[in-house]
């Protein structure tokens, strides 16, 4: 799942949220969620399967909510939730 | 650093660029002093004899990142470079944000120690576990620009983080700086310039692995605190949706315009509407960015799509921009503050020493103390954007003129002739940005900085806060002059508490902007030390981390005798702020007066326990602070110094 937005600002809190659920430490290789910068867009990968050394986005099981939305401080939180809904 | 490396990777590279030998070695001996800047100044320190000048084989550069790069701690992406300054001869300090620290770490290591000068352009690379030192002929005379995108493409990786000198660099002028990717400076202090001396072109890093926090839940309880604080501050609401040229109406309100060289401290009205912020942002912006972990986001992409600059997109202008090239310069066009900024970007010059010696030129000329002759047959009028950018070309090229206006402000002024001097606005040989005749606590903070002259070591923002939370505040300051702008009175202490605040933020890697110094509801010492604790299963309270940071500002000072012999006469502002009155409004009238610049040094010097006189940490201070080898070598150094 991927999406375009100009509301992310590509500070991968989300990517480091996100490792943190799967594996307790900070490292955005094995995120299922991760922000590129394309120029002067930004896109969003969300991954549901696992790929390689990628979790795939289980939604955050056994948290009290999404740790990507719940650390992402800009307006792209609401894309991003969204996004995750059918998780 | 710490034996369970949580927070630290534990491991720093210590690389000699004459022998082309790299080591290994374990950082747990600098557990005391942090990170990022505490180590830094700490490995100067022992490092250096007072006799290896900044261009020297024997100077040493250390990249350092803090316990808190890599995490989810609020804006944990900053990166720390020191060395012997090209332009003070004492400690060059700088900071940068992106994402270089972070990756760093993942990379493997908490700092890299460069010695020696390659025989042949070289850069580095550094592949998680693996470094290799390449040749770099074919990217020498490229920009920051130019080589980012070389070596992102050579080495077929376009997650890589890289550091880079441009021309200005290689050039060895010496206010150069370093790049972080292409628009992150770590700006002052000619660190570019000792990269350049090392025939080091660039730093390229990659890394895949993880950072380890020792206490999981208490680490994220702590990170969450700190972070649920910036959505409640109108400050950082304004400094998210405008970037720091928010700050104009703030600046021009209270007088801090830097017009002309610092003529005046307001600005005409038709260069106040042209760098009014919102008309600007909606005009110019594309986007918005963040560097690493920031919860804040102050980065605008620019877009020109008119004028002379058409067709211009690059990352950045920070108000420091709109101040240097145009107050300074009195050019009344935001466009050419963002081209000027670019320029500088590219070509591996710092804003501040390229605007202020454009800047004092353009005085000089007014004043008749330099001619079109001296100046390659140039006449830089007030306002010229052709001529401020052409003189900036010269001087990164060293090009007729330009090899004198290369040696920056104070060494140019030295060269042009002695009524020039009173015009070049510099600390300690280090360029200004920094309005003086202003607000007090701001002023001393600046000329008291260890970097030469400088806002982020020790300067309050605080000063002109109008929405400043007053009883907490008074709570954490303990003084109730924050908000009075000309009062003498209390602000070293409230220069004492931002010299620390903003050391500790620079050695755990958070931004400075993110911290209390930018509004006083953002994590302070208590959210710093319940975060760094958490991360490294250490258990140290605010006083120790006070402590921690009060050490590293003996050793800058001490240091900054050692190797440049400055004392209390180099704390001083430029005559200019002391003998000229503001001419207009706000501040009509206003200087800063030399008795009472006297007594503050003297309750400043007090309240850090340092003879008045010389403005120096006494043997008792720095033996307390378990610092008695630095006391020796204040005693050893003292009178002979220069003889080496």
């Amino acid at each position: 799942m991927n999406i375009l937005s100009k509301d992310c600002v590509g500070c991968r809190a989300c990517e480091l949220a996100c490792s943190f659920h799967h594996k307790g430490v900070f490292n955005p290789e094995v995120s299922s969620i991760k922000s590129e910068f394309l120029s002067d867009i930004f896109e969003i990968t969300v991954l549901a399967q696992t790929d390689g050394i990628r979790f795939g986005c289980d939604g955050c099981k056994g948290e009290d909510e999404k740790l990507c939305v719940k650390y992402c401080n800009f307006p792209v939180r609401n894309v991003i939730r969204e996004l995750l809904l059918n998780i | 650093m710490h034996k369970t490396h949580c927070g630290y990777t534990g491991e720093m590279l210590y690389i000699d660029l004459n022998s082309r030998v790299i080591e290994r070695r374990s950082t747990e001996k600098y557990v005391d002093w942090i990170g990022g800047l505490g180590v830094g100044v700490k490995i100067l320190y022992d490092e250096l004899k007072p006799w290896i000048t900044a261009y020297d084989p024997g100077n040493v550069l250390v990249i350092g990142t803090g316990p808190l790069n890599g995490t989810l701690a609020p804006a944990s992406g900053r990166i720390c470079v020191h060395s012997k300054s090209p332009v003070t001869n004492g400690v060059a300090s700088s900071n940068a944000g992106g994402f270089f620290a972070p990756e760093l770490k993942y990379a493997g290591y908490d700092h890299i120690v460069i010695k020696g000068k390659a025989s042949v352009p070289v850069y580095l690379w550094i592949n998680d576990g693996y470094v290799q030192i390449r040749e770099a002929g074919h990217l020498w005379g490229k920009t920051t620009w130019e080589t980012d995108d070389a070596i992102k493409s050579e080495l077929n990786g376009p997650k890589i983080q890289t550091m880079s000198i441009g021309p200005a660099g290689e050039n060895l002028v010496r206010g150069a700086c370093i790049m972080v990717n292409k628009n992150r400076a770590l700006g002052r202090c000619g660190l570019g310039a000792v990269m350049g001396s090392k025939n080091l072109k660039a730093i390229a890093v990659r890394g895949t692995g993880a950072v380890n926090v020792a206490d999981r839940q208490g680490f994220m309880e702590a990170a969450d605190k700190a972070r649920s604080s910036y959505d409640k501050s109108e400050v950082i609401e304004k400094f998210k949706r405008l970037s720091s040229i928010c700050a104009v109406p703030g600046k021009i309100k209270f007088g801090g315009m830097p017009y002309k060289n610092f003529q005046d401290m307001s600005i005409p009205k038709e260069m106040a509407d042209a760098f009014e912020p919102e008309m600007n942002i909606k005009r110019h912006r594309v986007i918005q960015t963040a560097c690493f972990a920031c919860p804040i986001g102050c980065s605008p992409h620019y877009y020109i799509k008119s004028g002379p600059y058409a067709g211009l997109k690059t990352e950045g202008t920070q108000f420091e921009s709109l101040a240097d090239f145009g107050c300074k310069l009195g050019i009344s066009d935001f466009t050419f503050c963002i081209k000027a900024t670019s320029f500088c970007n590219q070509y591996g010059i710092d804003v501040d020493p390229a605007a202020e010696v454009v800047a004092w030129v353009m005085e000089c000329y007014e004043k008749g103390l330099i001619s079109e002759r001296d100046l390659d047959g140039l006449k830089p009028e007030w306002g010229d954007a052709g001529v401020a950018i052409e003189l900036m070309r010269k001087m990164v090229f060293k090009e007729g003129v330009g090899a004198v206006l290369s040696e920056g402000v104070a060494r140019a002024a030295d060269l042009m002739g002695e009524k020039t001097k009173y015009y070049a606005m510099h600390i300690k040989g280090q360029d200004l940005y920094e309005p003086l005749r202003f607000s007090i606590g701001w002023s001393l903070g600046t000329c008291v900085s260890t970097r030469g002259g400088g806002h982020t070591t020790g300067a309050p923002v605080c000063e002109i806060n109008t929405n400043i939370d007053r009883d907490l505040a008074k709570e954490k300051y303990g003084v109730d002059t924050f908000d009075k702008p000309l009062a003498y009175q209390g602000k070293p202490k409230l220069v004492k508490y931002y010299e620390m605040l903003n050391r500790l933020a620079s050695s755990l890697g958070m931004c400075i902007y993110a911290v209390d110094w930018y509004d006083i509801i953002l994590p302070g010492f208590n959210e710093m030390a319940e975060m760094y604790n958490a991360a490294t299963g250490r258990n140290l309270d605010v006083k120790d981390l006070q402590d921690a940071a009060l050490r590293m500002l003996n050793i800058e000072r001490a240091f900054n005798y050692i190797h440049a012999g400055f004392e209390r006469k180099d704390d001083y502002p430029p005559r200019r702020a002391m003998e000229e009155a503001v001419p207009s409004e706000p501040l009509k009238g206003f200087r800063l007066e030399k008795e009472k610049w006297d007594a503050l040094l003297d309750e400043y010097y007090e309240m850090h326990g340092w003879d008045k006189k010389a403005g120096l940490p006494t043997r008792s201070t720095l033996v307390e602070m378990g610092l008695d080898y630095v006391a020796d070598d204040l005693e050893k150094y003292k009178d002979n110094r220069r003889n080496y």
